[in-house]
């Protein structure tokens, strides 16, 4: 491919990227205010408070921001798995084990500050990694699928947790909350400003979607994983070690997901909580965005802030305009099946150009 | 061309809809208070001028999970339009999708000079806690249902263990002698069902000493379909009475007792249902009177944050036709003398004869 940057093929390449999302979000608004108006309100108002209330404010803005650090983290957990071709659906389980671990060892370690730092969040690396590996060991020997080990181990992991902060591992200062102690203070990460939660965690994550964008664009192993997504037979010829690259991309993709839950747990809640990940539900959160992103790292980051906007909004609409929970909800997801018709758009597209031109640009799917 | 085009049309009819949402507020969480405050009926009249801020109504929220069929939080949000209607506040009403929302929305509200902060159940007394810490004086704080350690939160618990007392006399009553299974579907196993799993075999112990009981675990607060499974399977399992104790799937228990004609109970407010003779009590946990009781506090004395743990004493735990009269018949079993036995239980807890405050942990039992 041959590089040229001028004005005016960017803005082509612009207009190609962004036309469609912002189609499918005006088409989601007008549907939206349908609903709003059934429920017998003022859809202008109420969309003028969910964006003032999710983007347009600092303070509601930051609150997206602390929201989308583990949406966007998950989102790309799962891209680095499904480039390769392995579709983890196990990353809210992963996420579980891997903060969970993290949280227990941060707590109950007798090791100095420094070193209780360290080993907690290698063994939350570790742990979520383990869980996804597991699924790569049975696929590999007993060729189990990958989607469906990965999907019923979130349960497992769930409930396993659950067992141990319900008896033994429960803070028992607090009557009824099914909780973890907290983690000691010297561990949080930083808050970026006072009175909101948005922390470090949000810096850590944009450093990981750089790094992972350098990862699968500029290393080996991007590109031999991504030759494993496009074609495995192809790629297994070309002398890609389609093991060594399914265990290594299973395993990133599971600690990448521990490492969302972790940066949930040491910069905003300070302790591991029953149904914290499952009833938030980021990894699907997470997988939504990075499939409407089409896979694409910085557009999953892009798209993770907006979803999480939406549903920050959607609280702000709430409070301040008084409509049920429900309608709210309502709003959301319809922006967000408008958004992610751009996803079938996109296959279409790429289908057409596919005809006429045959395979000699042979351009990646997963490039958007 | 024809792509840019219409990207340019995008571009331009989406900051025109941005444009005019940033500029139509006035930006200050006062003026768009009153927007609100005229665009939802339920809420008093605001004042037109931004000078009155004296004449302002208060601002209360109340924050709880989702509500679906949960009487549990129903009862909350319905004391609390009750008691706007009395006092003439803004309710404003937070339901929460899920974990992290407490936290966000507890932290808005605060951001947006609400006066008084209700949160509703154990999943939002962390982030409270946290909160009020933070912000000791931006808000009042109030949390029912259980307790946090900020001395600057009202928290009122409550002693369920005695109501499902009553709860497990009527059961025990209802059944008899030779079937010793009693089953209960709950929420969690969590210190919170302990309660009531400890009474209600308490109660059951004084008519079936041999006892022996099932317990399940729907998972969720809104689970009618699993809770129906898991009260067939208790049936199946030789339980004639299954106490319903899992919040908004209580209604699949009830289902359930109807097609295979067990007994049941239900929680929090009368449940007993003359179209289903098989829920023959209900074990009362007045959230509704507890929201009630808050506000009267806040508007006609001094606000204190003595934390407070409400029982049978308190009126606010019971059960229906022990401690609570209810306008469905009482089922012929609970006849005159079984009647008067229960109600002299629950005589002698408010008089602290039986004495259910002190419980053993879980483990040691």
């Amino acid at each position: 491919m041959i590089k040229q940057y001028n004005i005016k093929s960017l803005a082509v390449r612009f207009a190609q990227i962004f036309t469609q999302p912002l189609i499918a979000i005006l088409i989601g608004l007008t549907i939206g205010a349908a609903v709003i108006l059934i429920a017998g309100e003022n859809p202008l108002n109420t969309y003028i408070k969910m964006f003032e209330g999710a983007f347009f404010s600092p303070f509601y803005f930051m609150q997206t921001l602390t929201r989308a650090v583990p949406v966007t983290v998950c989102s790309i957990a799962i891209i680095m798995a499904w480039r390769a071709g392995y579709i983890n659906l196990g990353v809210e389980g992963q996420m579980i084990t891997g903060s969970f671990v993290g949280t227990i060892v941060s707590i109950y370690s007798p090791l100095p500050t420094a070193l209780t730092v360290m080993i907690a969040v290698a063994c939350g690396l570790a742990a979520g990694a383990l869980l996804a590996v597991f699924a790569a060991f049975i696929n590999d020997k007993f060729n189990v699928s990958i989607v469906i080990s990965t999907l019923m181990m979130n349960y497992v992991a769930s409930y396993i947790t659950s067992y141990f902060i319900t008896f033994p591992l429960r803070d028992t200062s607090n009557d009824l909350a099914i909780q973890t102690k907290e983690i000691p203070d010297v561990m949080r990460l930083p808050r970026l400003i006072e009175g909101n939660t948005l922390n470090f965690g949000f810096i850590i994550t944009v450093v990981l979607v750089a790094l992972f964008v350098f990862i699968n664009y500029k290393s080996n192993f991007g590109y031999e994983s991504k030759m494993t997504g496009l074609n495995p037979v192809f790629a297994q010829y070309g002398g890609v070690k389609r093991r060594k690259v399914m265990y290594m991309s299973m395993a990133l993709s599971g600690a990448l997901a521990a490492t969302a839950g972790m940066l949930e747990v040491f910069g905003v809640k300070y302790r591991f909580a029953e149904a914290m990940f499952t009833s938030t539900g980021y990894a699907w959160t997470g997988l939504m965005s990075g499939l409407i992103s089409s896979l694409h790292p910085v557009g999953a980051f892009v798209t993770s802030v907006f979803l999480s906007g939406l549903q920050v909004g959607g609280q702000s609409v709430q409070r301040t305009i008084n409509i049920p929970l429900q309608v709210a909800t309502l709003i959301q997801a319809t922006i967000t099946l408008f958004v992610s018709i751009r996803l079938l758009a996109h296959f279409r597209a790429h289908r057409k150009s596919k005809i006429p031109k045959g395979n000699i640009k042979g351009k990646g799917a997963g490039d958007a | 061309m024809k792509k840019f085009l219409a990207f340019a049309l995008a571009i331009t009819l989406f900051f025109t809809a941005c444009g005019g949402s940033t500029a139509a507020p006035a930006a200050d969480p006062g003026a768009s208070d009153s927007s609100a405050a005229s665009d939802s009926a339920a809420a008093p009249a605001a004042p037109a001028d931004d000078g009155a801020d004296a004449a302002a109504p208060k601002r209360i929220a109340l924050v709880c999970d989702e509500a679906g069929t949960q009487v549990f939080v129903l009862m909350m949000i319905e004391g609390l339009r009750e008691a706007a209607a009395q006092f003439g506040f803004e309710p404003i009403i937070v339901e929460c999708a899920d974990s992290a929302a407490y936290e966000d929305n507890i932290r808005a509200l605060v951001q947006e000079q609400t006066d008084l902060i209700i949160v509703g159940g154990w999943i939002g007394g962390d982030a409270l806690n946290k909160i009020a810490q933070e912000f000791p004086d931006s808000a009042h704080y109030a949390l029912i249902d259980s307790t946090v350690e900020a001395e600057n939160v009202k928290c009122i618990a409550y002693r369920e263990q005695e109501g499902a007392y009553l709860i497990g006399m009527i059961a025990s009553s209802m059944v008899d002698a030779g079937q010793e299974v009693f089953g209960a579907v709950h929420v969690n196993q969590g210190p919170g069902s302990w309660k009531w799993r400890y009474g209600f075999m308490e109660g059951v112990k004084t008519g079936h000493p041999g006892a022996s009981f099932v317990f399940n675990y729907v998972g969720g607060y809104n689970d009618p379909v699993k809770a129906k499974e898991f009260a067939i399977l208790q049936y199946e399992q030789g339980a004639r009475f299954i106490n319903a104790a899992c919040a908004g799937g209580d209604v699949g228990v009830f289902e359930a007792a109807l097609e295979r004609s067990f007994y049941t109970s239900g929680q929090d407010v009368d449940l007993t249902n003359p179209n289903n003779p098989y829920i023959v009590s209900s074990q009362i946990k007045d959230t509704k009177g507890t929201v009630k009781y808050l506000l009267e506090q806040y508007f006609t004395t001094e606000w204190t944050h003595d934390n407070e743990v409400w029982g049978i004493s308190e009126g606010t735990i019971g059960a229906v036709h022990i401690t609570h009269d209810s306008p469905n018949p009482i089922h012929e079993r609970l006849s005159g003398d079984v009647l008067a036995n229960i109600k002299q239980a629950a005589d002698d807890i408010r008089t602290g004869k039986l004495n259910l405050t002190d419980m053993p942990a879980e483990e040691d039992y």
